[in-house]
């Protein structure tokens, strides 16, 4: 696409991002190209491109994200439902363990107290004792009716759970064609593009000018063979230019073997250009 | 014992043909006559232009220059203008449209910059697109131009010398002769 552009276009663009293989240095750059606004503009008029807006959701991310932690609650709850049912049987047998042991434990210490006060509490031990049976026997068909519901019951938070980090772009990213692109709007950009289309139609090849202060470097053929032959300097018609910058433009044009080139546009939209040269009087 | 004021010793005299100038246009004010007279001179003198005169145009309201570089290259058009004074792109066309050479209107000029101290910047201004020179041009022209000085500075040493062997000749003539 870029040599396209460059070929058949004649729009050259800059080079913005890094070279795969060789990552760490700026000397060379690779893709992405950057066109400048009067580059886009132009291929855009010509119908060689479409300008393109990228819509992404990035509020989906939140929401995924707490999905995600729903899922794996559940995933992680049903998971333990699975350990605990299969060891159920030993979990109850702990359980009745437990329960028998405690109640030993209070035997012992009743029997202790029992062994002191014998007579006048023995109906009532006995009683107890019964109770105490009937509440081991009750308890035991409790225990014994305990289900994994009755043991899992408690969520696992949300801080626990894993959070996803992505290896690839995770929105979801669509491409609308941009309508309202208002570019040319201002005065100077309306200049520079009727400016950058002329001589654009003149067959040369054109790059931002930034390098030796002007707006467009004006190539007579590809960049990568020839030396530029015009910095070109867009004014408007009326707007007064003092005599020392004149002075400056020429002298840093003819330092480098180029002309400058004053371009305005008159009241027909038509472009008109000043050459400014060095003359042989030194 | 007269007492004499600092207006007594200041002379106001222009040069001849300057006033001859301002006589010819008087609708020319004495500023930019004055200056354009600068470059006259800086042309003349200084550079040996060939055939240079002074020219007015009234369209623009300033005087401007025409003369050749040589006697057989073509005439050319000088425009004078201020260190302090500012062009649109617009003056710069209309230059193009009322300054005459040869009855013609110019294509390109030279606009002279410069300051009333007589410091002077030479500028080819060209209506449209004007290539720069290929630099080969530009070798040969440096290359013509110092030739040009080393062939001067020849002669001038040749001189110096034949002026030295004389006088010595004289010199010792005379001793001789004692």
């Amino acid at each position: 696409d870029v040599q396209m552009l460059r070929e058949e276009c004649r729009i050259v663009g800059k080079l913005v991002g890094c070279l795969p293989r060789a990552p760490r240095q700026n000397i060379q750059l690779g893709l992405p190209l950057q066109l400048m606004p009067e580059e886009a503009k132009l291929l855009v008029d010509i119908g060689n491109i479409i300008i393109l807006y990228k819509q992404s959701y990035v509020h989906s991310i939140k929401i995924s994200n707490f999905f995600l932690t729903l899922v794996q609650q559940r995933l992680y709850k049903e998971h333990r439902k699975e350990e605990v049912s299969q060891r159920m049987d030993s979990i109850i047998a702990g359980k009745k363990a437990k329960k028998r042991k405690l109640q030993e434990e209070l035997n012992q210490s009743k029997d202790g107290a029992g062994a002191a006060s014998e007579t006048m509490d023995a109906p009532e031990e006995s009683g107890s004792q019964g109770a105490l049976s009937e509440g081991k026997d009750g308890a035991d068909k409790d225990i014994d009716s305990l289900t994994v519901d009755d043991i899992v019951t408690t969520e696992t938070s949300a801080e626990h759970s894993l959070v996803q980090i992505f290896t690839q772009n995770p929105w979801k990213e669509s491409y609308v064609t941009y309508k309202d692109w208002s570019y040319p709007s201002t005065e100077r950009d309306i200049l520079r593009y009727r400016v950058f289309k002329d001589l654009w139609g003149k067959g040369f090849y054109l790059t931002s000018g930034s390098k030796f202060g002007g707006d467009f470097l004006v190539y007579p053929g590809d960049p990568a063979r020839y030396h530029s032959h015009y910095i070109a300097v867009c004014r408007s018609q009326f707007d007064e230019l003092p005599c020392l910058d004149l002075v400056s433009l020429g002298r840093l044009s003819s330092n480098v073997r180029k002309t400058a080139l004053l371009c305005a546009m008159d009241r027909n939209r038509k472009v008109t250009y000043t050459s400014l040269t060095w003359t042989g009087l030194s | 014992m007269t007492a004499y004021s600092a207006s007594d010793f200041t002379t106001n005299h222009k040069h001849p043909l300057l006033e001859d100038f301002l006589q010819q246009n008087p609708s020319c004010d004495d500023e930019s006559a004055e200056r354009a007279f600068l470059v006259y001179q800086d042309l003349t003198e200084v550079r040996n232009w060939w055939f240079t005169e002074m020219a007015y145009s009234d369209a623009l309201e300033r005087p401007y220059i025409t003369g050749q570089v040589s006697r057989r290259l073509p005439r050319q058009a000088v425009l004078p203008i201020g260190v302090e004074e500012r062009i649109s792109v617009h003056d710069a066309q209309t230059f193009f449209c009322k300054i005459f050479t040869s009855g013609a209107p110019v294509k390109s000029l030279t606009l002279a910059v410069n300051e009333l101290d007589s410091t002077v910047v030479y500028y080819k201004l060209t209506s449209g697109l004007s290539p720069p020179d290929p630099p080969e041009v530009t070798t040969q022209r440096k290359h013509d131009k110092d030739a040009q000085f080393d062939r001067k500075r020849r002669h001038v040493a040749a001189c110096v010398q034949k002026a030295m062997k004389r006088t010595s000749h004289e010199v010792f003539g005379h001793i001789n002769y004692n």
